[in-house]
């Protein structure tokens, strides 16, 4: 719409004198080329502003069927985005001002406006009435940026404002990536059969056509007269395709970046001016800072949704991981409940017959070396089913359940020595020093290492001397320390370093299947806790556990 | 009158030969019936098949119980016994070389009367008949 264009009036007005007149004067006016459209009541008015596009109202208030104020408040409301200059009968600065107040433009005395006047006031009004929707249109497109969620939504609005600002025949908001050099279509809308129509994207991920690409690069773009394209799909009065006559490109700015391309066209040739152009770029701008930040918002979203969805692969993946370790526990489990079972049972036979043949047949065998064959299979059998048994042990600390919970390590020790007289005097002298600040720990566990450790202190001493050990409880700033120390043999340094590691055994020379410190190093681990020792061969070993303490 | 007898619920040839050798050796010789898995076990005291004469395959006074089993587990058996109207009084000895407390602790739970681990040589069975005697044998 331009102010060049043929300019439709509607004059509403009863008397056909009043009528003729203002159009005569109109006529010498130079306001240009026009058309009149005449209503001669409220009721014809109305059908008229129904169905018919006017630029500018001219409305007479005492109407037939309609009058004063109330003439003024229909006519608003029938096309708010009209102006309307108001035609009084004579001068009344009190209904003039009422007018002004509920939203028309101008008014005008009859018969004593000149045609230059009537020219002026319905240009002005024009003018104002344009200004002010554009004040409209800029007034809330902060705040309703700010709530769109969407690239679609911020889109949505800008399309609206500017059908009300300068209209179109078409209209499409392109977002832009600078790192891809791709557009993406935020939305096409176009008007088919005078209804606006949303058009489906010819496709995304593209990268700019080489107008938009100029915009971009070199800013918006003007045609009055030569649209590039066509409208496309158009179906109006020209048949499908045809081009439309004149069109505006702005960049869609936000600092020094574009981040989209806003294009409207029109089928008629200069639809818009370079004020218009301005009024574009500024409302574009407007939109850059809600586009960036709606394109933040959805790059965050999908990678949220990524993340989610890496969340969802692994959380499944551990399911699965999960269920496969607890299936091979499971077989784990029942290989060594059959271990226990069937392993053991032709051991108990070997033994049986061996005793058997040593007890009944040998009984009065002259060769000694016969019963020692037979003792060494007793033995040998023996020492297998104890390591049989060790080994499951080992291999059960480490699955079964332990609550740990604050435990008196002095009660469980002084528990362990009287439950074993090799521990007491006189096989043994073990002496429990000082106070012992409670520890975390499961009691069967704790029980299971310091028996260890203790039937160890005892049992590696050199023949005909008495153990002695000494235990006692060292704070630590973050772990209770229990030392266990005897006068044994000691431990070959080369040893040390192998000691806790399961069927490792420091010396041949006593019993042992090389379990106990395998055990008591993976049960310590368990509560949270350590183990380690320093020895001197012939001078002893001082064996620690450290423990956290009870809060 | 005859001595009561023992039922032993057992698969291995080896612990069953001991056993019979060890309850010669108690004096308890003819007292004892071996069957081979739990579902023998549970025809046997349901006089059920072979077993239906109790004359030659009299109920026990006591029943000395294998947990691994073939076909029917220890623990089924015992589950199934203490179902039984008039069986559910039979006192079971669970047999078994698991040191497990959870193998006691489920046995205890399903009513079995006493719990002896295996020795792991079969020459300390007759330690093992000489408790069955004097807890469950004497009148």
């Amino acid at each position: 719409m331009s102010l060049e264009d043929e300019l439709r009036i509607l004059l509403v007005e009863d008397s056909p004198s009043d009528a003729a007149l203002l159009q005569e004067s109109l006529a010498e006016s130079g306001l240009g080329r026009f058309k009149i459209t005449l209503a001669g009541s409220w009721a014809e008015a109305d059908a008229r502003l129904g169905e018919g596009s006017f630029e500018v109202v001219l409305l007479d208030l005492s109407l037939p069927d309609s009058s004063g104020h109330e003439t003024i408040l229909r006519a608003r409301a029938k096309a708010p985005g009209l102006p309307i200059v108001v035609l009084t009968g004579q001068p009344d600065e009190a209904i003039a001002l009422e007018a002004l107040r509920k939203g028309v433009q101008d008014y005008l005395v009859k018969g004593q406006a000149d045609g230059r006047q009537v020219a002026r006031a319905v240009r002005y009004a024009i003018q104002r009435k344009r200004e002010e929707a554009r004040l409209g249109a800029f007034s809330d497109l902060g705040m309703r940026l700010s709530e769109a969620q969407t690239a679609r939504e911020a889109a949505e609005i800008i399309v609206g404002v500017t059908d009300r600002l300068f209209g179109w025949d078409a209209c499409k908001v392109e977002l832009y990536s600078r790192e891809k050099n791709q557009i993406y279509q935020a939305l096409i809308k176009e008007t088919i059969d005078g209804r606006r129509v949303e058009l489906p994207a010819p496709g995304n991920g593209q990268q700019p056509a080489p107008l938009t690409q100029e915009v971009i690069d070199h800013g918006a773009k003007l045609m009055p007269e030569d649209a590039p394209a066509p409208v496309p799909g158009a179906r109006g009065p020209g048949g499908p395709g045809r081009p439309s006559a004149s069109a505006m490109f702005v960049p869609i700015r936000h600092g020094s970046s574009v981040g989209g391309v806003v294009s409207i066209q029109s089928r008629a040739p200069k639809a818009y001016t370079q004020e218009d152009l301005k009024v574009l770029q500024s409302l574009s701008d407007q939109c850059g800072g809600a586009l960036e930040r709606i394109r933040t918002q959805e790059a965050l979203a999908v990678a949220k949704e990524e993340l989610a969805r890496t969340n969802t692969m692994l959380e499944q993946l551990v399911r699965e991981r999960t269920a496969k370790l607890e299936e091979t526990v499971g077989e784990l489990e029942h290989f060594s409940y059959s271990i226990t079972h069937d392993l053991r049972a032709p051991l108990r036979a070997m033994q049986g017959f061996a005793g058997l043949l040593l007890n009944e047949l040998c009984c009065n065998c002259p060769r000694d070396e016969n019963q020692d064959w037979l003792r060494r299979i007793t033995t040998s059998a023996g020492r297998m089913d104890r390591l049989i048994t060790d080994a499951l042990q080992f291999s059960r600390a480490g699955r079964r359940e332990m609550t740990i919970e604050p435990t008196n390590a002095a009660v469980l020790l002084h528990g362990i020595i009287q439950s074993y007289p090799t521990m007491q005097p006189p096989k043994a002298l073990i002496r429990i020093e000082g106070e012992f600040p409670k520890v975390l720990g499961n009691e069967a566990g704790l029980t299971q290492c310091f028996s260890n450790l203790l039937d160890n202190a005892v049992k590696f001493v050199q023949p005909g001397k008495v153990p002695e050990v000494r235990v006692r409880a060292e704070t630590g700033e973050t772990f209770v320390r229990l030392w266990f120390e005897d006068n044994g043999i000691g431990i070959p340094k080369q040893a040390q370093g192998k000691l806790f590691l399961l069927f490792q055994r420091a010396t041949t020379q006593f019993e042992g299947t090389g379990v106990g410190l395998a055990l008591v190093k993976k049960v310590a681990e368990r509560m949270g806790g350590k183990v380690g020792m320093e020895s001197e061969p012939g001078q002893g070993s001082r064996f620690w556990l450290d423990l956290r303490p009870a809060p | 009158m005859r001595q009561p007898t023992v039922l032993y619920v057992e698969d291995e040839e080896f612990d069953a030969m001991f056993m019979r050798r060890a309850f010669e050796r108690t004096g308890l010789d003819g007292s004892l019936n071996v069957v081979a898995d739990g579902q023998q076990a549970i025809d046997y005291l349901g006089g059920k098949g072979v077993y239906g004469d109790r004359r030659e395959h009299p109920l026990p006074a006591v029943i000395l119980l294998d947990l691994k089993l073939p076909l029917v587990s220890g623990f089924e058996v015992l589950a199934w016994l203490r179902e039984q109207p008039g069986l559910k009084t039979l006192p079971v000895v669970v047999f078994s070389s698991s040191d497990q407390p959870e193998d006691k602790a489920m046995a205890s739970e399903l009513g079995a009367n006493d719990f002896v681990q295996k020795p792991s040589s079969a020459l300390e069975f007759p330690k093992v008949v000489e408790r069955l005697r004097q807890r469950w044998l004497t009148a």
